[in-house]
């Protein structure tokens, strides 16, 4: 039998100890005793005023930690959804290359934050997060749309394909308006290569009940996803309501893609590698593999932000970077250790 | 309430399985299958026989409800499909279709388990028959060695046994199995069909009851107690296998020139192809079986270039 009740608990520690390993590790030592009594400080001075009453009279040290803070909060939010997001992509599509980018949520986001930045002169952070919200919203409803148009329920296939249509025009967008406004250039490189540094406090505050509730949903549809794997005949013939199902999942994966790629810019790569390295560990079981996600997700997150910071001192390398950098090899290596790739 | 106070109280206690009244199936606005009348019983085999495309498939998506009628009436245990709740038909009636997905990454035992998915409630937490249910249908088409073996490492045989056991633990009393004996060889084709005759009703005295597509005659006519024979999507005959596989029956549904003999064991009609029913050009039918009744001087000829 597969052991996954003593894996949940393995996954968990390694959650807790790379969130650890992002609050002590950094670009600048700092003391650990000095990350501690900031840590210890944390719930005091936040019911005290809140969460700037909490910066008023630190040393730099102290500050530094602070930051990391709202770092480590925003990768694991990401990284859930990324995570989660994917595996509800991959389940809903039955497509192994499934990603919240298949469906064009992720191009619908950078499209917006281009036209933001571009036309509305966008420059808070908040704004940039709505609007890369919008973005997914509006690439969803097209290609909920489109695939809607033959009749019926969407199918995967159809799905896909609206998606690859819409991914298609989302990016033709981005990249016209880029290369005739260089100014939009410079700002939307540093938005598209993916950070966790980036997000604000409030920004979290915001998105955070977004990605509960869409792993709540794709959660909720595990089980319809897991008879929806036999192929729609036979799913229909265990009595799933095909439809219901998929506009739970999708409606989660929406808010999942939307909000990670909002806080943290379009991270390629979790959504892909996190659910199928679960699958290849502990099996084909969409429950697990949903709950897994949620968990190793902002693992892998969090451990490439760490690397991202701690490579190259002074500087940091986006995490963008560095989650390719890391997740590679751990595909490639649960790859070979498969049997087969069977797509 | 007494037992005898209910019984008399369900309208639905000896109801058919099925019931079609002018039913019309289709895609889109054509009609597939085409005024329909048929009461399938419960309790027995009833195999349906056609060509290819004449409507076996989709009558049997209309059955499983993955299709609304175009036309007329369908009643599951005499009420209208329409009113079941989706997964109290799943548990009535389970259907086994031509090509499910095999999914990655599981073993034997976790694939049949999902034909639990009715019975389960929210979320898929086991239900208390759950085991007993999966271990019965790996124990009947004789999966239970192969428990813990990745379903993408067995052979189209065995998977084609995996579905069936999907199929059986899901307890339904009628089975839809399309096209059930694909990818077996013959012993088991026998195993799996004499199985299914014996299958009992999961929650009451007498047989399930079971609907199938088959394409090997003979095996039908092993099997069926009754057969249905559809062309272009019309029922053209129902009835016992020896009513049904008669020479002009199966010039008519299969455009096939045959005998039917009886079978020595049992008096079942046994089906001899000989050719093609239609006009027009067509192969040669198989060679006169001379080498087995060598009449002296019958083929002088070739006798002769034989010789060394």
């Amino acid at each position: 039998m597969r052991r996954r009740g003593p894996a949940l608990l393995a996954a968990l520690l390694l959650l807790g100890l790379s969130a650890a390993a992002s609050l002590f590790w950094g670009a600048r030592p700092v003391d650990p005793a000095t990350v501690v009594s900031v840590l210890a400080g944390l719930p005091a001075a936040l019911l005290d005023g809140g969460w700037s009453q909490l910066s008023a009279g630190l040393g730099i040290d102290a500050a530094v930690v602070q930051s990391r803070i709202p770092r480590t909060l925003t990768a694991v939010l990401a990284g859930a959804g990324l995570a989660v997001a994917g595996a509800g992509m991959q389940g809903v599509s039955r497509n192994p290359l499934g990603d919240p980018g298949l469906l064009g949520l992720t191009a619908g986001a950078s499209c917006a934050v281009v036209l933001g930045i571009g036309w509305l002169g966008v420059v808070a952070t908040w704004q940039l997060t709505a609007l890369a919200l919008a973005g997914s919203g509006v690439a969803a409803a097209l290609v909920f749309g489109s695939s809607l148009l033959g009749g019926g329920s969407p199918t995967p296939a159809g799905l896909v394909l609206s998606g690859a249509a819409v991914n298609a025009g989302f990016t033709a967008l981005t990249t016209s308006v880029v290369l005739s406004l260089p100014a939009v250039l410079d700002r939307f490189r540093f938005w598209s290569i993916g950070s966790v540094a980036r997000a604000e406090s409030t920004d979290l505050t915001a998105v955070a009940p977004l990605v509960l509730l869409g792993v709540l949903l794709v959660l909720g549809g595990s089980s319809g996803l897991n008879a929806m794997a036999l192929g729609d005949e036979l799913a229909h013939g265990l009595g799933v309501d095909l439809g219901l199902q998929r506009v739970l999942v999708f409606v989660g994966v929406v808010l999942l893609a939307g909000s990670a790629t909002a806080l943290a810019g379009p991270i390629v790569f979790v959504g892909l590698l996190v659910p199928h390295a679960v699958r290849r560990l502990l099996g084909g079981d969409y429950r697990w593999i949903v709950l897994f996600s949620a968990v190793l997700g902002p693992v892998l997150l969090l451990l490439a932000d760490v690397l991202g910071r701690v490579l190259t001192p002074p500087q940091e390398i986006h995490v963008g970077v560095t989650t390719v950098v890391l997740g590679v090899p751990v595909l490639l290596v649960l790859l070979r250790r498969g049997r087969s790739v069977t797509l | 309430m007494s037992p005898e106070l209910h019984a008399v109280a369900d309208p639905a206690a000896d109801a058919p399985a099925f019931r079609m009244r002018g039913l019309s199936l289709g895609y889109g606005d054509r009609a597939v299958v085409r005024e329909v009348d048929l009461d399938i019983p419960h309790g027995g085999t009833t195999v349906l026989i056609g060509a290819n495309g004449c409507g076996k498939t989709t009558l049997l998506k209309g059955l499983s409800r993955q299709l609304k009628p175009l036309a007329g009436t369908l009643e599951a245990d005499g009420r209208g499909v329409r009113e079941w709740h989706a997964r109290q038909y799943a548990r009535s009636v389970s259907l086994l279709p031509q090509s499910p997905v095999v999914p990655e990454g599981l073993t034997v035992a976790e694939l049949v388990e999902r034909g639990r998915h009715p019975h389960r409630r929210w979320w898929g937490a086991p239900s208390p028959d759950d085991d007993a249910a999966v271990a019965r249908a790996m124990e009947l088409t004789e999966l239970t060695a192969l428990a813990g073996r990745p379903v993408e490492e067995l052979s189209g045989g065995q998977r084609q046994r995996v579905w069936i056991a999907l199929s059986l633990a899901q307890r339904a009393r009628t089975m839809l199995l399309d096209e059930p004996t694909s990818y077996l060889d013959l012993a088991h084709q026998v195993d799996l069909l004499d199985m299914l005759r014996g299958l009992e009703h999961p929650d009451g005295p007498g047989r399930a009851t079971v609907v199938a597509v088959l394409h090997e005659l003979n095996l039908a006519a092993r099997v069926a107690d009754r057969l249905v024979a559809m062309a272009a999507g019309r029922i053209v005959a129902v009835g016992s296998p020896a009513e049904v596989l008669t020479p002009e029956l199966l010039a008519e549904v299969f455009g096939l020139r045959a005998d039917v003999a009886r079978d020595p064991v049992g008096g079942r009609p046994v089906v001899l192809p000989r050719g093609r029913a239609r006009e027009g050009p067509h192969p040669a039918p198989p060679a006169d079986p001379v080498a087995l009744d060598p009449a002296p001087g019958a083929r002088p000829a070739e006798t002769v270039r034989n010789l060394p």
